[in-house]
């Protein structure tokens, strides 16, 4: 039988492990749809695969646990502050773990206070030259008032 | 089905011992929903399989955990993906991911230099070790390229200098090889 000679090609394992051609994947990905026999054995092949590698077991160090909680908890906490929180109260994460590089992460709203206070400062900065040029304008027009003079033209 | 992770936390020596059956359907659903306690489960079972098969590849320690991590975040943000993926059950997803990680993050200076030997650190007696020790010379090495340096099966034939459908051919042989060595 045709498909048989298929599954026995090796085809169906080469596209486990990841090692089929873009083109294999296509054509095993379209037989599927025809022959359920494919299917059957791409599940009885996973159930291999499985026991295979778990006598290739290697027990990971603890800390790679606590990283991911980190960045997943990390992420969460970013997205869903409240419901989260209070979802998985079990788990207190203080996000100002120092990261391995030389940057440090912050929450997204200090892009938009950093903004405000960027506009905020050029306003401040347009401001004082433009009042501070108008003061000048006038003194320079009054010079030879003296402080009581000025006092008595208002 | 709550109280079996949390039975599963607190008391993990029973669970090497009896080992408890919970429906992988029920198991992914709270996966996807970001359930705590099912991520938990997930990596405890799978995660020194998934280890293995980076190790396999990448022997370096500090990158294999650098690599581990970025994968079990990639899982847990993305468990949906498992439903429209094709994989029967939640391993073969898991190590189809894990296969496309590794590969990527083979750095390019090994992959292009074919003729370093990566030392596979631990374990020393595996059951890879054990399958590839028995291929022929010409398909361990194809075996070797693909499998373990992660090199397609065109960059393979540009580093042996053989044609394509000769390194397809050779490796789809190694693959009917493993099936027979599962077999037994």
């Amino acid at each position: 039988m045709e498909i048989k000679e298929y599954i026995d090609s090796g085809i169906i394992e080469s596209y486990l492990l990841g090692l089929a051609t873009p083109e294999e994947e296509l054509e095993l990905q379209q037989l599927r749809r025809v022959f359920p026999e494919l299917n059957v054995e791409i599940a009885i092949t996973e159930r291999k695969l499985e026991k295979l590698a778990f006598e290739d077991a290697v027990e990971p160090p603890a800390l790679a646990w606590d990283n991911i909680i980190q960045r997943i908890t990390w992420e969460e906490t970013n997205r869903d502050y409240g419901r989260t929180r209070k979802k998985d109260s079990s788990n207190i994460h203080i996000h100002m773990a120092p990261r391995k590089d030389d940057l440090i992460t912050v929450h997204k709203y200090w892009k938009y206070a950093f903004i405000c206070i960027f506009i905020l400062s050029k306003l401040f900065l347009i401001g004082a030259i433009i009042y501070g040029l108008k003061y000048y304008r006038e003194l320079k027009s009054q010079p030879a008032q003296t402080p009581t003079q000025q006092e008595q033209t208002r | 089905m709550e109280s079996i992770y949390i039975a599963h936390r607190i008391l993990p020596a029973t669970l090497t011992k009896v080992p408890v059956h919970i429906s992988e359907d029920y198991l992914v659903a709270q996966l996807i929903a970001g359930d705590h306690e099912a991520r938990t489960f997930v990596y405890d079972k799978y995660s020194p399989a998934l280890y293995g098969v980076i190790l396999q590849v990448i022997p370096e320690e500090e990158r294999a955990n650098e690599l581990l991590v970025k994968l079990f975040v990639h899982i847990f943000r993305n468990a949906k993906n498992f439903t429209t993926s094709g994989h029967f059950t939640l391993f073969g997803w898991l190590m189809k991911t894990t296969r496309e990680f590794v590969v990527q993050a083979i750095p390019p200076s090994i992959s292009s230099s074919v003729n370093t030997k990566i030392p596979i650190l631990r374990p020393k007696e595996n059951a890879l070790m054990l399958f590839m020790k028995n291929l022929p010379a010409d398909v361990q090495r194809i075996f070797e390229l693909c499998y373990q340096k992660g090199l397609s099966q065109k960059a393979a034939a540009n580093a042996t200098g053989l044609p394509e459908a000769e390194v397809s051919r050779l490796l789809r042989s190694s693959m009917v090889e493993l099936r027979k060595f599962m077999q037994k």
